[in-house]
């Protein structure tokens, strides 16, 4: 060896050996472990096919990571900066114009992020989950059973990461609404509680369509149509908001039936997000020790040992919650067909959603109430052999309502009044293009060129809710004692 | 780290192959090429935020490529020296997650020099070929907390081959840290060359010392990041210090494809580029073979 190479040696080691000084100091801290999702020929199909919907779970991300970050910086006027202006900033511009590609969330959330990475980990890693099943299931070139099975060994894929995934095993509710800090947060913040939930509706409810629709039109339609409910809920908050956390089973029943396990970990991927909220925004829970709590909730969640109920007791829990009403009502079946075969003007693809049959209601949820201030007529009974259909769009354009001044009518009026509403469909290519297609066919618009402007109606539409009866002021049904659920509480 | 040599004199190394530069050229559009066309199968959608060395800074960031991931660079740069000398470069690199938090990569840097007359005769005269072969490792030892910075070892090793790779094996350690704040995060990269000054090629990948640092700034919203640099290295331990400034941008074109893009400029009147200019795409994807089966 030449021997200036000697000295150069030796400062390095030095130099290493100081470098390994801090570098054990930081091992002390939480390790990236950032993991590649799985690959195959179906990523990024849902995007590709349905942008309107994969960029608004872009926007989703937005809202939950600035969410923690302000509960946990605690800004001065933390209602004002929540309720008012981030919720605004949500719904009246994110959400208009998401982003083309998930957003870097440690960017909105440096403070959450900094505290709690595991937390994010978790998280992404579910998210990752959800995205890649919308992939699988927006690919046309796979078959129902190809799709089911890539699914599962999507699912298989998640769960090879035990430190970072949620269980397939279903959790007591006790964990989110029993603690010493539950219910905190939504009690505080009712408006961007309800928003949470709306995307977490969303986030389920869209596997519906995907699954129900037979043809890539009726999917597309079907999409539409939920994305359609979605933007209802946005309308006077938190009024037509979630009023319960939305369950998997009840929202998603075909896709909870599919593929269960998947649809238990979404559940409690979504009553982790409330209880980090809970613990993030509980006085009860010293700013030093939310780091403590919040890490002892996800290994309570990686704990198929402790709190869990049976899947039986899982598909009954949202009965016990109140029923689907309150939890946004479903999210297909939301428009029924005409006259059988015929073609719904001015909506591409429809004539093969007459086709559908639609009419069988996704969830059996007999005691159902609509969520407060929806109007929402009775569900008739599903036909025998029919698949259900979610080629429903209250507010989609082109279509005529029903001008008999019912209560659905008001409510379809009503939402294409919205201006949100209004500026989500000029926003979004295919719902603009379907809004001049079906003007091209009527004498007038049915899409209010500016909000405030009357409908008027092209196609027949009727929603399909939850109630018949307007239950405006409907209040979640209490919970009853449920067998092997610790230390439930019921209002 | 595949950037130009301006301190040691291996600019006289090589053999001359005048008309390769448009060659060169081309197998730099062939591979955007072939990036571009390859079918989408993965990599994250914030991959804007990996900072790789030379794309388009010298500073990178303290992160590794996720696990299991493949990420493949296909770059260009243009550089005009301080003495009127044209140096084309690309550096075909792949990346990949062997481990968690840590990557491997190899690098495969071709370039084409043209210097400018009186340097070697009364006529300008070109250059081209393989500028050597580099394997690396990084390691990450944790993200960063609420009060240390995210930090990472590397490690590379300089072999060389080719015609404008020199002939003697280097090495450098490099330390690097990273630490955000919000949408603003800083790099700071310190790396140490060991090996024969002796040896080197022309277009030199390892410096004797090399340190900088790096600001950026992401955009969220338009998946962009712009970046900021002031780099400072010597090639050789009897060669001046280069110092210089740069800014670049990265930007996700697609789910899985980065664009990035720099310009750069010595600040010191007597050593360094008047100006270099880089572009280049990333791709990120994995092979199914490679991935864990769950349970």
């Amino acid at each position: 060896m030449p021997s200036g190479i000697q000295p150069a040696l030796r400062r390095t080691a030095l130099g290493m050996i100081g470098w390994a000084a801090i570098a054990s100091s930081a091992s002390a801290q939480d390790r990236r472990d950032d993991q590649f999702y799985f690959p195959g020929s179906f990523n990024w199909e849902f995007l590709a096919t349905y942008p309107e919907a994969a960029r608004l779970f872009n926007a989703f991300d937005y809202g939950h990571a600035v969410l923690y970050e302000k509960l946990l910086t605690q800004p001065r006027d933390l209602h004002a900066e929540l309720e008012s202006r981030q919720f605004d900033f949500l719904t009246k511009d994110l959400l208009i114009r998401p982003p083309r590609f998930a957003i870097a969330e440690e960017v909105v959330e440096p403070t959450y992020s900094k505290l709690v990475w595991q937390a994010k980990q978790m998280f992404d890693w579910a998210h990752l989950l959800h995205r890649q099943i919308y992939d699988v299931y927006a690919d046309e070139r796979l078959s129902p059973a190809q799709r089911d099975a890539r699914i599962e060994q999507l699912t298989d894929y998640y769960l090879s990461r035990p430190e970072y995934a949620f269980r397939p095993v279903p959790k007591s509710m006790a964990l989110m609404d029993e603690q010493y800090y539950s219910q905190v947060f939504r009690k505080g913040y009712p408006k961007f509680n309800g928003l949470i939930w709306a995307y977490h509706w969303l986030q389920v409810g869209l596997y519906e369509p995907l699954i129900i629709g037979t043809t890539r039109a009726e999917r597309k339609a079907g999409v539409q149509a939920t994305l359609a409910r979605f933007w209802s809920m946005l309308k006077e908050p938190p009024a037509n908001m979630p009023k319960v956390m939305p369950m998997t089973s009840a929202i998603a029943p075909r896709f909870s039936a599919a593929h269960p396990r998947a649809a238990v970990i979404f559940d409690n991927l979504h009553m982790m997000h409330d209880i980090i909220s809970d613990i993030l925004a509980a006085d009860t829970v010293p700013r030093a020790d939310k780091r403590k709590v919040i890490y002892a909730a996800l290994a309570e969640f990686r704990d198929t040992t402790r709190n869990v109920m049976t899947l039986a007791e899982w598909r009954g829990m949202a009965q016990m919650m109140g029923g689907i009403g309150v939890m946004g009502g479903p999210a297909s079946g939301l428009l029924s067909p005409l006259a059988s075969g015929e073609p719904l003007a001015g909506m591409p693809g429809m004539a093969g959603v007459a086709a559908m049959q639609h009419g069988a209601a996704p969830a059996r949820d007999t005691s159902s109430r609509s969520m407060s201030g929806m109007v929402m007529p009775s569900r008739p009974e599903p036909r025998p052999g029919t698949p259900d259909s979610a080629v429903a769009h209250p507010p989609m354009p082109g279509m005529v309502m029903p001008e008999d001044g019912s209560a659905q009518s008001k409510l379809l009026e009503a939402m294409l009044r919205d201006p949100v509403i209004v500026r989500r469909i000029e926003a979004v290519p295919t719902l603009r293009r379907l809004r001049l297609e079906g003007a091209s066919q009527v004498a007038t618009p049915a899409v209010p060129a500016a909000p405030g402007r009357s409908v008027r109606p092209s196609v027949r539409v009727r929603p399909k809710g939850a109630a018949s009866r307007d239950t405006t002021n409907a209040r979640p049904k209490p919970m009853s004692p449920m067998p092997g659920m610790p230390g439930m509480k019921h209002p | 780290m595949g950037r130009p040599a301006t301190g040691a004199d291996g600019m006289k190394e090589g053999s001359g192959q005048g008309g390769r530069g448009r060659l060169l050229l081309r197998g730099v559009l062939a591979c955007l090429t072939l990036l571009v066309a390859i079918p989408r199968p993965a990599a994250a959608q914030i991959d804007y935020r990996n900072l790789d060395d030379d794309r388009p800074t010298v500073t990178e960031d303290a992160y590794p490529v996720e696990r299991y991931a493949f990420e493949f660079l296909a770059p260009y740069r243009f550089e005009r020296t301080a003495g009127g000398g044209q140096i084309h470069l690309t550096v075909p690199e792949v990346e990949y997650g062997l481990a968690r938090n840590s990557q491997i990569g190899l690098k495969l840097p071709f370039a084409t020099i043209r210097e400018p007359v009186g340097t070697t005769g009364p006529t300008a005269t070109s250059r081209s070929g393989l500028a050597g072969l580099s394997v690396f490792g990084l390691y990450n030892f944790n993200t960063e907390g609420p009060l240390l910075p995210a930090f990472a070892l590397r490690a590379d090793v300089h072999f060389g081959v080719g015609a404008l790779g020199g002939s003697g094996t280097r090495v450098a350690i490099k330390a690097i840290a990273t630490r955000s704040w919000g949408s603003t995060r800083l790099h700071l990269n310190v790396a140490h060359g060991l090996g024969s000054d002796g040896s080197l090629g022309p277009i030199d990948p390892l410096s004797r010392w090399s340190y900088g640092g790096a600001i950026d700034q992401t955009i969220f919203r338009r998946s962009l990041l712009l970046i900021g640099e002031i780099y400072a290295r010597q090639a050789a331990a009897s060669a001046p210090t280069e110092v210089t400034a740069g800014v670049g941008a990265r930007y996700q074109w697609r789910p899985t494809t980065v664009f990035d893009i720099g310009i750069a400029r010595r600040l010191r009147t007597d050593i360094g580029p008047d100006v270099a200019v880089s572009v280049g795409l990333s791709h990120a994807f994995a092979l199914p073979g490679l991935m864990p089966r769950g349970r």
